[in-house]
């Protein structure tokens, strides 16, 4: 009897014992390295993080170039005015909310990367999904290194050797130098390059497709002033999209009602409004509208206009009295139509064509490629043919002109102001009193953050702007 | 894993082989005739009386009288166990060998314990020689149970000196515990709180929050190393340890009904506010046109109607207005805080005979806040069985329960003890009000109720089992092995009604917003422990021992929140159909971690004068990967009593004196989760086009460690002439590979990331004297006293001089060499009597106009923001049957900002402003030494004003009556006449707590800074019967 108890009680100490030796607790909902990323679809989902933190700049950068004129309602912001102004505190803002987000996009991306590396699919549809993935991931990278250097760095044009970005190719911390402009670009084309070798055509716009990639490219080349080659690439765009027909009148009504269709090459997709900060409230209108200047450009046939310029009446400050506002279009008037923004279009096929036709431009002795470009563009649009005896710096004006009525209100418009600026755009701010910057201006460079440099002592600021030390 | 087995299979060897050596049991004596008499003291050597003395397993017992002596005369026999017992006191068994007389101390020192047969260990980390060179200290268990407070951790408060408890709110929110200061950089109750062990198993402070003092037998607050590094990783900041109340096993029934009943009173004003007169004049001279007081002043019709014919009339008539509201004096205080009932009941029921013992008791008490709408509600039930193994020992079990309620108004902008400082004196309870204008013309008192219902409730179960087995002389086998389970949730409701809502411009279907969360913590905790004690040639007292035990916390946590509700207060009333930012959201979170730690002890103790011990723990945590899990803490320390010499043994100044120090090392990993150490991926709840988002929890070190604690103790006891105790503890903690969350540069992609980033260190003394002034019958008077003083100091940075929370601030929140509790600004010289700003002065000696972007130079240290200095003073007065005791608690050295929302500028004049503000605020060129600056500035525009300065700061010191009990023993003799010995013991008792508070604070309260949250006075009448 006293073995059994003793026996017993032996059993029970084991057992009380046995409780006790698990370390390795497997989370529930969450994951962790080394077993966290092993399939393509958690690699997928990974990355879908990285392009659910790519920020949204499109409607601060046409604030600050010529796409809009203000309303009387503006000083009822006064954020936004100031932004309009170009005065340092709401740029040292923008720098920073779009800093901190594309390098946050970088990072996850550059987590996917080091993670898709030691998965091996024994499946061939798993290997093209896993190398689509990695290309996706070089392309997004890359999408925001090019946005940064255009924000945070000089043109190209006032040197290549000067400071462009911080290149950061690994998930670690790092307190990296600015690489220069040239560096940066060789970067950008070479992830680019390595990205456009995989086939990958995404059944939504939500992903960076092939095509995307090879825009992209062009873009970049463009911008490097590889005109030659930014056309080439843009040339495939347009042919592998099927020419110009892809620009009918039921696929860019599409882009500006809630889809994307064919003519977006890269569409973000988005659960959160958009396109809000436009406006006062529903009863007094907008803080902005479209420009006149750019507004009496559309010609009543051009499909465009409808889509752009959204004329809505308002109550004036009398009583009795109306006010129409030349509202912005676009995602401004899906958000006053109520219609659900899903996705803001990156990346459209518009672009290879405006790529393919500056880059004639500047080549020299393309001009007539550039017009035929943009004349069977426009034919598609409903706008009038270019005028057949613009040639040079006008065609090239004419063709920055189109761009502006295509894009206006999705930000592109800044890029271009700050790449001509002293050149065939130098007079863009005629006539606005509020805008009055001359080329030399430090402020078309934002600033690098606060955070960024202050924790970072390799890293430089932008000319003219302040660096606080501490 | 391996040497898991080994350890299992060690245990199971020792305990097969103990059985065989075991001695034969001893025939039985006869019982004969006996007489012993004696005198019970407490732990302070004063008589106790009502203890009662039995023979165990026996029906034969005694009360003392009220000297504390007895005479128990009666049948027994040689070696039966003589058990003493009283109630909220340790039991104490003699065995019995033929004494005349027989004295027992009450909770006695575990000096002499060796006289005593110590009935079942709970705590099995509670090792005897643990407490001889390390510092482990007792809460009075009888003074916590006479404090008539809900909250069982506030009441700890001035308990052990070192033991800082911080109210934090209003009633039913969670204080501050910290033993001994912060031992970490990072802030915040996960990094820094002390770990809790109930009978041997951990529990989380939530579930220490609500347990009930009448349940718990003893708290030991263990503060150094050597006490804590049993615990291992765990421990690092500190244990507090508790021990239940168990089964009576001396074969008596015993019956114990307790019942408070009181008020809750209002308690301190925070700010005296003005009165109507005073307030329209401010009004006047603010110039507000929505404010009556400059509305119908004399200087509105002149400026605006200066060309009225009809002016004079519209002055006068403007006068009358202001009379009839001069005419009103509503003090909102006494309006909208209320003294509420507090009650509290509470019935245990301990009996058992030697071989099988039983606790069992439920408990009710409710406290109601100081505002309508606050109120705390528990119930808690506790049950214990001890079964006796025959000759190997005990077998225990215990379950506990329980529930908590507490409800609070206060939560959204418009939080009823906010509205005490806004409302206007010439405003009443119907009609609109002045004081809202700016929100709505329309507003009425009855529209700024209801405006936030918040329900939290915990429920509370634990159950453990232990089994101290005693298999071979000397040694003890322990093992316990529990489940502790909080399931708390929350309930918060912002109504359709509330003004936020309504003024959210949200559709009338989507307004009301409801949140409910439910968190679960469960806590398993197994642990065995092997101790072998020998003393060898009477002199050599030898401890050996090993454990092995094994803590898992596993968190769970979900929360929905949603929209629409309208004002029903439940989660089946969202309006699901919401899209957009009001769409009802889902939130979650798992963590479970787990430790497995190896322990070694080791304790000598030569001829009780000499203690040496040494402990020995290796722990793993499961939040580090699995190459770097393994820590190790160890201890080492010696006591020395010189008052065993014989030339001191006898001495009659020096009775006792005793002197210890320790040294160890160990490793903290507290409030760290896996997914700071090693990449973490959690799904969130959106979505990026038809993928869920998997995202990257953090910026993962992979180099992290754990920090590293370094403690070093050293203690003198000192009792003089057997009146006079003294206790002195010096402590100095330093804590190496210190984590913080630290800003990294943006490009990185995360803008923290937690690393070991330096060294600070931690030190300070605590001193404690207790005197017994008088003791000459029938009076007894006995003072203690208590001061602690703890700094911290940043020694090293790893990376840089400073650390800077955020890149905007020119403070630096951690910096080499200096205190980091410390409250920087700027060195106020005044109001200018031109500007109505501030002037600042400047480090080189300039003065410096407030509109001056503050630079770091002239930043200076305005004081320590948590007071350094902290302590108690106790008196117990005793007067035959009567007993008076008063705790008093006390800091000082620390500031706090004020927070001046009182004080009102041009914008917010339409709301009440604290009194004397027309004559302390400037108002024109010329006002000389005011103290508030122009209301014509907004101070968010100024920097300057955003940083506290000298003249914004007070003195955080305060001196508090924490409690105040006068209690009435009846005498068993009157009980035993008129209630036919049904009832054995009674008393009577009033009670009091936080009755005043004296402090140089001006605003509020100086523990919580604000102004929802001073403790409230509770009086209370008190009965305890024992059947």
């Amino acid at each position: 009897m006293r073995k059994i108890l003793r026996y017993g009680l032996s059993g029970m100490i084991a057992a009380f014992g046995a409780a006790a030796c698990n370390l390795d607790i497997p989370y529930e909902n969450q994951l962790s390295d080394p077993s966290a990323i092993t399939s393509v679809t958690t690699a997928r989902e990974l990355l879908a993080s990285a392009y659910d933190r790519l920020p949204n700049p499109e409607f601060d950068l046409s604030v600050l170039g010529d796409d809009f004129e203000t309303t009387s309602l503006i000083s009822r912001n006064s954020d936004l005015g100031n932004l309009y102004k170009w005065q340092t505190q709401p740029l040292t803002n923008l720098a920073l909310s779009l800093w901190q987000s594309y390098y946050e996009t970088i990072a996850i991306a550059n987590a996917t990367l080091e993670r898709t590396a030691k998965i091996h699919p024994q499946v061939e549809s798993e290997q093209v999904q896993l190398e689509a993935v990695n290309a996706e991931a070089k392309a997004l990278k890359a999408y925001c290194y090019f946005d940064l250097l255009r924000l945070f760095a000089p043109d190209i044009s006032e040197g290549a050797d000067r400071d462009g970005i911080i290149l950061k190719e690994e998930f670690e911390l790092g307190f990296l130098k600015r690489s220069s402009i040239a560096d940066c670009i060789s970067r950008i084309r070479t992830l680019l390059t390595e990205a456009v070798g995989t086939e990958n055509a995404p059944e939504t716009a939500y992903w960076i497709s092939q095509q995307g990639v090879r825009c992209l490219l062009a873009e970049v080349e463009l911008y490097a002033g590889q005109y030659e080659k930014a056309a080439e690439w843009a040339r495939l765009v347009l042919s592998t999209a099927g020419g110009y027909g892809v620009f009918s009148e039921a696929n860019y009504l599409q882009l500006w009602n809630g889809g994307a269709g064919p003519e977006s090459l890269f569409s973000r997709h988005t659960t959160v409004p958009f396109y809000l900060d436009i406006r006062y409230d529903t009863e007094k209108g907008d803080f902005l509208e479209v420009a006149k200047s750019l507004a009496d450009l559309y010609t009543p046939e051009d499909i465009r206009g409808g889509q752009s310029v959204y004329p809505k009446e308002f109550p004036g400050e009398t009583v009795g009295e109306t006010i129409t506002m030349r509202c912005m279009g676009k995602y401004n008037r899906m958000n006053w139509e109520t219609t659900e923004i899903t996705c803001i279009h990156k990346l459209r096929t518009a672009t290879a064509c405006f790529v393919l036709a500056e880059a004639c431009c500047r080549m020299g002795g393309h001009d007539g490629e550039a017009r035929t470009a943009i004349d069977e563009f426009l034919a598609r649009r409903g706008a009038p043919q270019l005028d057949e005896s613009l040639s040079g710096d006008d065609l090239l004006r004419a063709v920055l002109e189109e761009k502006r009525k295509e894009f206006v209100g999705e930000g592109e418009r800044y890029f271009d102001l700050k790449r001509y600026r002293s050149g065939v755009l130098a007079d863009w701010n005629q006539g606005n009193s509020n805008k009055r910057f001359d080329a030399k201006d430090y402020r078309w460079t934002l600033p690098i953050p606060q955070e960024e440099y202050f924790y970072n002592e390799n890293v430089t600021q932008n000319d003219g702007w302040p660096k606080i030390e501490n | 894993m391996n040497k898991l087995y080994l350890a299992v299979l060690a245990l199971c060897i020792l305990l097969l082989s103990s059985g065989s050596v075991r001695a034969q049991e001893q025939e039985k004596p006869a019982k004969q005739r006996y007489e012993i008499s004696g005198t019970v003291t407490d732990n302070h050597g004063q008589p106790l009386p009502g203890a009662t003395v039995r023979i165990k397993g026996t029906m034969q017992g005694t009360v003392t009288d009220t000297e504390g002596h007895y005479t128990l005369r009666g049948e027994w026999a040689m070696g039966d166990i003589v058990l003493f017992t009283f109630i909220g006191m340790k039991e104490v068994s003699m065995k019995y060998d033929g004494q005349k007389t027989l004295d027992a101390a009450m909770q006695q020192d575990a000096t002499n314990v060796s006289e005593v047969v110590v009935v079942a260990r709970r705590n099995i980390n509670e090792i005897d020689i643990r407490a001889k060179s390390g510092v482990v200290q007792r809460v009075d268990m009888e003074r916590l149970n006479d404090k008539p407070m809900i909250d069982m951790s506030l009441a700890l408060q001035g308990s052990v000196p070192g033991l800082i408890v911080t109210n934090t709110g209003d009633l039913g929110s969670k204080p501050q515990i910290r033993l001994r200061g912060n031992s970490s950089f990072r802030a915040g109750d996960t990094a820094n709180e002390p770990l809790y062990v109930m009978d041997g198993q951990v529990i989380s402070s939530e579930a220490f929050l609500t347990l009930n003092p009448a349940d718990i037998e003893e708290i030991k607050v263990l503060k150094d190393a050597v006490a804590c590094a049993l615990y291992g990783v765990k421990a690092a900041n500190g244990v507090i340890e508790i021990t239940s109340q168990r089964g009576n096993p001396d074969g008596v029934l015993k019956v114990n009904y307790d019942f408070s009943i009181g008020v809750t009173l209002r308690g301190r004003r925070g700010v005296e506010m003005m009165q109507s007169a005073e307030k329209l004049e401010l009004e006047r001279l603010l110039q507000n046109s929505s404010t009556p007081g400059y509305r119908y002043s004399a200087d509105y019709y002149r400026k605006y109607y200066s060309n009225d014919p009809g002016l004079e009339e519209m002055i006068a008539r403007g006068a009358e207005v202001l009379d009839s509201l001069r005419g009103i004096n509503t003090d909102w205080f006494r309006e909208l805080i209320r003294p509420n009932i507090y009650q509290k009941h509470n019935l245990s029921i301990r009996g058992g005979d030697e071989n099988t013992s039983y606790f069992i008791s439920a408990n009710y008490s409710q406290q109601g806040g100081r505002v309508p709408g606050n109120d705390v509600q528990r119930i808690s039930t506790r049950m214990s069985l001890d079964q006796r193994l025959g000759r190997w020992g005990y077998l225990s079990l215990a379950s506990d329960a329980g529930y908590s309620v507490t409800n609070t108004p206060n939560g959204s902008a418009f939080s009823p003890t906010d509205l005490v400082y806004q409302l206007n004196p010439y405003e009443t309870k119907t009609g609109t009000l002045v004081s809202f204008s700016n929100e709505s013309s329309e507003y009425t008192y009855n529209d700024l109720l209801s405006q936030y219902r918040s329900k939290s409730t915990d429920k509370h179960a634990g159950v453990s089992g232990s089994l101290n087995l005693h298999p071979l002389e000397g040694l003890d086998v322990d093992a316990v092995a529990g489940v502790d389970f909080v399931l708390d949730e929350g309930l918060s409701l912002l109504p359709s009604t509330s003004i936020e809502e309504r003024k959210s411009g949200a559709a009338i279907n989507e307004r009301g917003r409801l949140t409910k969360n439910k968190n679960v913590t469960t806590n398993v905790s197994s642990n065995i422990r092997l101790t072998y004690n020998r003393v060898f040639a009477e002199r050599h007292d030898l401890t050996i021992g090993g454990n092995m035990d094994y803590y898992l916390t596993d968190q769970d946590n979900v929360s929905i929140t949603g929209y629409g509700v309208g004002t029903q207060m439940s989660p089946a009333a969202i309006n699901q159909s919401i899209t957009g930012n009001r769409k009802p959201s889902v939130g979650s979170l798992k963590e479970k971690s787990a430790q497995l730690g190896f322990g070694l002890v080791f304790g000598y103790s030569f001829d009780a004068t000499y203690d040496l011990f040494a402990t020995y723990k290796a722990d793993a945590s499961s939040i580090l990967p699995a190459d770097k899990r393994w820590n190790s803490a160890w201890a080492v320390g010696v006591g020395w009593t010189p008052s065993r010499y014989g030339f001191l043994r006898d001495s009659r100044v020096i009775t006792s004196l005793n002197l210890k120090g320790s040294f160890g090392k160990m490793a903290n990993l507290s409030g760290v989760s896996s997914a700071s150490a090693i990449g973490t991926f959690s799904y969130s709840t959106d979505f990026y086009g038809d993928a869920r988002l998997l995202e990257l929890q953090a910026f993962y070190n992979t180099g992290l460690k754990p920090e590293q604690t370094a403690s070093i103790d050293a203690g003198l006891l000192l009792e003089l002439f057997k009146r006079v105790t003294l206790g002195v503890n010096f402590y100095r903690r330093e804590t190496s590979d210190a984590l913080l969350a630290v800003p990294i540069p943006l490009s990185n992609g995360f803008s923290t990331m937690l690393r070991n980033i330096g060294v600070l260190r931690n030190e300070g003394y605590e001193l404690s004297a207790s005197v017994k002034a008088v003791d000459r019958e029938p009076w007894r008077l006995w003072l203690r006293g208590s001061l602690a003083y703890n700094r911290n100091k940043v020694v090293d940075l790893y990376y840089a001089d400073r650390i800077y929370a955020s890149a905007e601030s020119i403070i630096p929140d951690y910096e080499i060499g200096k205190a980091y509790d410390m409250l920087y600004g700027l060195e106020s010289l005044g109001i200018d009597p031109i500007s109505g700003l501030p002037v600042f002065k400047g480090a080189d000696g300039r003065e410096i106009p407030a509109t001056e972007t503050p630079v770091k130079e002239n930043i200076v240290a305005l004081g320590h923001s948590t007071p350094p200095y902290s302590g108690s003073l106790n008196v117990s007065l005793s007067y035959r049957s009567f007993d008076l005791d008063m705790d008093f608690y006390y800091v000082f050295g620390g500031v706090r900002p004020y927070n001046y929302s009182y004080v009102r500028t041009v914008d917010d004049a339409n709301k009440n402003a604290i009194r004397g503000q027309v004559g302390d605020m400037w108002f024109a060129r010329g006002d000389e030494n005011k103290v508030y600056h122009s209301p014509f500035f907004s101070s968010s525009a100024i920097a300057s004003l955003n940083y506290p300065n000298t003249m914004t700061v007070g003195k955080s010191d305060y001196f508090k009556m924490s409690m105040l009990s006068l209690r009435y023993r009846i005498s068993s003799a009157w009980l035993e006449r008129n209630c036919g010995g049904f009832i054995k013991y009674a008393s009577m008792a009033f009670q009091a707590s936080n009755l005043f508070m004296i402090t140089p604070y001006k605003e509020s309260d100086p523990e919580t800074g604000s102004l929802a949250g001073t403790m409230q006075p509770v009086l209370t009448f008190n009965i305890s019967l024992t059947f």
